[in-house]
């Protein structure tokens, strides 16, 4: 087949273009990006069986996506609600497989945390709420990649046989190790005995563990099989469950709010605020409950929401009976 | 649904001359090279798709363009893959396989359109 030279210049020039574009579309880089996303009803991810919860209790998320490509960075640079940042340690280390399991882990633990605290802040006001549940050990969330023999998912029970009583004791006896600890995993049904040759200055991140054995009410977990995952909304379910749980107010606006909940009731730190604000400010939300060691990251967008910084859920909760009142 | 009858008769007929005319390296090298193009024309579209989906407010449209690009993909494959038989046969110019471009086009868009529509909801309920 005979071709001009005209049709051949054209040809090449278009294969020059056609595969810069193609590198420019696929080769992932260092690089990841956090978006805005929006908000959820709290009473979608946990329900109380015979209890009416609030639709105004919202948490948000953000949309991330690790390595991306020269031209998805290109093109968010030009948005300013998106965040790039170098990828990092977590991301950089796991497998995707990892990245999800982390998520689920995560979430179920924000479910727990949150139904324990809700309910045991919930029943010194309605003796009728009870919750019976056991501290079962702490899971694994990360751990360096020289630890392979630890999984993530892992549930350490003990740590050098000491029989430990509570979360706090457990978890930072094990970080204090500076030499070969004896661990307690129980892993899928099975529990195993795992040696880890450790220094106190490896990573570890643990979530604690608890068997709820009954409540009352009962409750429902549909967000078990939604896909978002992660610990940030752990603040806001407990706010739902608290509220429907002592009944004694009427919320009638929109409180959005991100934070994860701790053990000891603080309200711990999360990723993507700032892109969680301008999600929230998208729908036009006015109140935005935030961690309060975080406000500096965007304390210039009060001017837009208000923001109401807490350490711990009972500053939180006081935060709704203002906003309500 | 007459038209669809006769177009499903009249590209039964055409079928059937073509079974006669190709071979079995003809067809597999029409198919491989039409994938092939066709491949190459769609990717760098659903590339640059693929990252706007960050971008909440533009989801639902890109899914609509998605799937417009699925089935747009559906016919270009189909008119590659008769236009490469012709072009190592001949004959096949001749015959007006048109007809069985979007008959073929018509079913595949259809199952494709069908299970984008059910991993779809099934995603966007499991979100909401």
């Amino acid at each position: 087949m005979k071709v001009s030279p005209s049709i051949r210049k054209i040809f090449h020039t278009f294969i020059f273009a056609y595969v810069f574009l193609m590198i420019a579309l696929t080769v992932p880089t260092n690089f990841s990006v956090t978006a805005p996303n929006e908000t959820r009803i709290a009473n979608t991810m946990i329900q109380m069986n015979g209890y009416e919860q609030s639709s105004h209790f919202k948490t948000i998320s953000v949309l991330t996506m690790s390595r991306i490509t020269p031209f998805a960075r290109m093109l968010y640079l030009m948005l300013e609600e998106f965040d790039i940042s170098l990828m990092g340690v977590y991301e950089s280390q796991l497998t995707m497989g990892e990245e999800r399991l982390r998520s689920n882990i995560q979430k179920q633990a924000s479910f727990e945390q949150s139904l324990i605290t809700a309910y045991e802040l919930a029943k010194l006001k309605n003796p009728t709420v009870s919750i019976d549940y056991e501290w079962v050990g702490m899971i694994v969330d990360y751990r360096e990649a020289k630890h392979q023999n630890l999984n993530i998912g892992d549930i350490i029970l003990d740590v050098n046989e000491q029989d430990f009583s509570d979360y706090e004791t457990m978890g930072n006896y094990f970080l204090e190790q500076d030499s070969t600890v004896v661990i307690e995993v129980l892993r899928n049904q099975e529990t195993l005995s795992i040696t880890l040759d450790k220094s106190s200055l490896d990573v570890f991140r643990f979530y604690p563990k608890y068997n709820i054995v009954s409540s009352n009410p009962t409750f429902e977990l549909p967000g078990q099989s939604v896909i978002s995952g992660g610990p940030s909304a752990g603040m806001m379910y407990t706010l739902s469950i608290y509220f429907a749980l002592v009944d004694d107010l009427t919320i009638d606006v929109d409180i959005v709010g991100t934070g994860t909940i701790r053990y000891n009731q603080e309200v711990g730190n999360i990723g993507g605020l700032r892109q969680k604000a301008y999600g929230a400010i998208k729908e036009g939300i006015k109140h935005f409950i935030i961690p309060y060691n975080q406000y500096g990251e965007i304390g210039d967008l009060s001017d837009r929401i208000h923001i109401y910084p807490v350490k711990n859920i009972l500053e939180a909760i006081e935060v709704v009976y203002e906003i309500s009142n | 649904m007459k038209y669809l009858i006769k177009l499903f008769n009249e590209a039964n007929i055409i079928r059937r001359r073509l079974d006669e005319y190709t071979d079995m390296k003809v067809v597999i090298l029409s198919t491989l090279v039409s994938m092939l193009l066709t491949s190459l024309s769609v990717a760098p579209l659903v590339l640059i798709i693929i990252p706007l989906f960050l971008i909440t407010e533009l989801q639902i449209l890109l899914i609509i363009l998605l799937f417009i690009i699925g089935i747009a993909s559906v016919f270009l494959y189909q008119y590659l893959l008769y236009y490469i038989q012709g072009i190592q046969i001949p004959k096949i110019l001749d015959l007006n396989t048109k007809k069985i471009v979007y008959l073929d086009s018509i079913i595949i868009s259809t199952v494709l359109i069908m299970v984008g529509l059910i991993v779809t909801f099934s995603i966007y309920g499991g979100l909401a």
